[in-house]
């Protein structure tokens, strides 16, 4: 039995790590955060293993994004958040940040600037391909909610999101 | 998968971010391991909350709050949050409000408080009462964080020792024991906030060589705080934050340092700030990389993308396409004849630049003229053929969540109007639809109609535009 709660577990750290830490990352804005908060939500997951049940139709991603932006949610009301500046989170980043253009830097950090409850819709919506159905079961909202979300999400950000982008040969 | 720039620039800006074989079995051990034992609330929290509610006896109401939100935040933890709770417990909860002052005692107060009230309805008119105060919309969203805001409005606003209220509270239902620091309450010997937000701000107007007074706009917000490696000695975290235009919540900007508690300014490993210094430069550094010089068609698709506030090339306006299209789509060309287009490209082939040139200079785009149609005609006459051709409902076409509009000038003896609607949000709910049409400017015939399943374009089909 441990076995088996053990392989699973690895499975949903190997399909779904990254994913969760760059969520954690862009609500949080620091690497050390986002880290220990992707953690917690696999460690949170290994605990409350026995009550998922995909038997009846749960989605393991829907729910794992659940206890993430619960952990988020956590750490970004303590008074450790206070302290980023959001306009130097990219900067102590490993890897290929520099090639971001301008408006793609912009872009990430007007996500990243979002009041907390518009960028957890656009994580879920947009970067998570969840649908508002969805999104709304991972927050624990009504999915009308989920959409005025959305709604304010756009405006704030001054994009039409629904309107597709200019990367669409990069993702194919 | 959903096509839109988020997905994009969260997995290329955040492309380093990666999680190896070594850190998943590092969690694998230690979920295996157990959790690590949560702390239990310190004896010198209690004495902080003590002091602290000796400090605040000016603001009664929210003295009282302020020790009943403890109470509600061990309830949430225990029992759930608000909309979870017994009637009983929602009824006392509005009853303290009213009591507090924060909750007018109206008829419907009067009525919630009535024995005669049946409990269902005194249920109802709890969450009434409790959604108008919080201004939400839905009661699943209510809980003691948002209450608090609504009562004391936003945290930068408040007192420091408001901030170390709260933070203890927050910290009473968490686990704490990988914090770096605490939040205090001052003894007297540090230098005061005041003064220490003043040391701060010229700190910072020197360091980032700031016009005078280029803070006076900012909300400073100065914390005290120890660390556990170095638990006696007392640092302001100074903040200076700009705020989105129009919000108080929304920082925009941020300058931030910290002075200890002799005055000093200085950087502070424990909670990773580097002094003033490094900051500057490595901003300056910054600007400088952003303001460095591109190759001529990025820089030039880049000037465009400012100017249209950095919508997405297809919710530019008719004039914006056909500037770009006059100016990038001669220097695309003379490009690719000369070999120079990899330059734009990486090795994998995707364009380097943020937008995809060669899909946005695959069409001419142009103006309409005395002798084409106007868009509005044309637009009607590409809803009708695509209520006639394609079954769309008027309703749809009208309600689309986003209508693309081109003018196509590739053949220039038939201009082309071409008109793209895409699905509202709400039809996430049933399979996305859109629909395409484009209609001869000359003759205003159609050419073509047809619906799309919006979630299985590609960017292909929109290269088809």
């Amino acid at each position: 039995m441990e076995q088996t709660r053990e392989a699973r577990l690895m499975d949903w750290m190997e399909r779904y790590s990254q994913a969760i830490l760059r969520t954690c990352f862009v609500y949080l804005g620091r690497r050390q955060e986002a880290e220990d908060a992707m953690q917690d939500t696999f460690l949170k997951a290994w605990k409350a293993m026995d009550s998922f049940d995909a038997a009846r139709g749960a989605s393991e991603k829907t729910w794992l994004m659940k206890i993430a932006v619960n952990v988020c949610h956590d750490y970004h009301r303590s008074r450790w958040a206070r302290f980023v500046d959001m306009s130097r989170s990219l900067e102590d980043l490993p890897g290929r940040y520099l090639r971001l253009e301008p408006e793609e830097e912009t872009l990430l950090m007007d996500v990243m600037r979002l009041p907390e409850k518009q960028k957890q819709v656009i994580l879920l919506y947009y970067y998570h391909d969840m649908t508002i159905k969805e999104a709304a079961e991972a927050l624990g909202v009504a999915p009308s909610t989920v959409y005025q979300r959305l709604k304010k999400a756009e405006q704030t950000l001054k994009i039409k999101l629904t309107e597709g982008s200019g990367h669409e040969n990069e993702s194919d | 998968m959903r096509m839109n720039p988020i997905k994009h620039v969260i997995d290329k800006g955040l492309s380093g971010l990666q999680v190896d074989s070594l850190r998943m079995n590092q969690i694998l051990s230690k979920a295996k391991g157990g959790e690590p034992v949560k702390r239990k609330l310190p004896l010198v929290l209690v004495a902080a909350l003590v002091a602290l509610s000796i400090a605040l006896t000016a603001a009664a109401a929210t003295l009282l709050w302020e020790h009943y939100v403890l109470e509600m935040k061990q309830k949430e933890k225990s029992q759930g949050t608000y909309v979870t709770w017994p009637v009983d417990d929602k009824v006392a909860l509005v009853k303290n409000l009213s009591e507090m002052g924060y909750i007018e005692e109206s008829e419907q107060v009067k009525t919630l408080l009535s024995q005669a009230t049946p409990e269902e309805e005194k249920g109802a008119l709890a969450d009434q009462l409790m959604l108008a105060l919080t201004g939400q919309k839905d009661v699943r969203e209510i809980h003691s964080d948002l209450i608090t805001y609504a009562l004391l409005g936003p945290e930068d606003f408040w007192t420091s020792a408001q901030r170390v209220w709260w933070t203890h509270a927050i910290n009473s239902v968490r686990d704490t024991s990988q914090d770096p620091d605490e939040l205090v309450l001052p003894l007297g010997h540090e230098v005061p906030e005041a003064e220490a937000i003043e040391i701060a701000r010229a700190a910072i107007i020197q360091a980032f060589e700031m016009a005078p007074g280029a803070l006076d706009q900012a909300q400073p917000v100065a914390d005290l705080y120890t660390t556990k490696t170095r638990p006696d000695y007392r640092r302001w975290m100074v903040q200076f934050k700009f705020y989105k235009e129009g919000t108080s919540t929304w920082t925009e900007r941020v300058y931030f340092t910290v002075v200890d508690e002799k005055g000093e300014v200085i950087a502070d490993p424990d909670v990773g700030t580097p002094s003033l210094e490094e900051m500057a430069a490595s901003y300056k550094e910054l600007e400088a990389q952003k303001k460095a010089s591109k190759p001529p068609i990025i820089q030039a698709y880049i000037n465009y993308v400012e100017q249209e506030n950095y919508a997405p090339f297809w919710d530019w306006s008719l004039e914006a396409k056909a500037a770009f299209s006059r100016e990038i789509r001669p220097m695309m060309a003379q490009a690719e004849k000369q070999g120079e287009l990899k330059q734009y490209f990486t090795q994998e082939g995707r364009v380097i630049a943020g937008g995809n040139l060669s899909l946005y200079t695959a069409f001419a785009y142009g103006l309409p003229g005395p002798e084409d149609i106007p868009q509005d005609a044309a637009l009607e006459k590409a809803k009708q053929a695509l209520v006639d051709a394609c079954g769309a409902s008027r309703q749809s076409l009208e309600g689309a969540a986003s209508v693309f509009v081109y003018f196509d000038v590739t053949d220039p003896e038939k201009p082309l109007w071409k008109f793209f609607f895409g699905p509202n949000w709400v039809e996430e709910m049933a399979p996305g639809k859109a629909y395409r049409a484009q209609v001869d400017a000359r003759n205003g015939e159609i050419v073509l109609s047809e619906a799309l399943n919006w979630k299985e374009l590609k960017g292909d089909d929109l290269r088809r535009f």
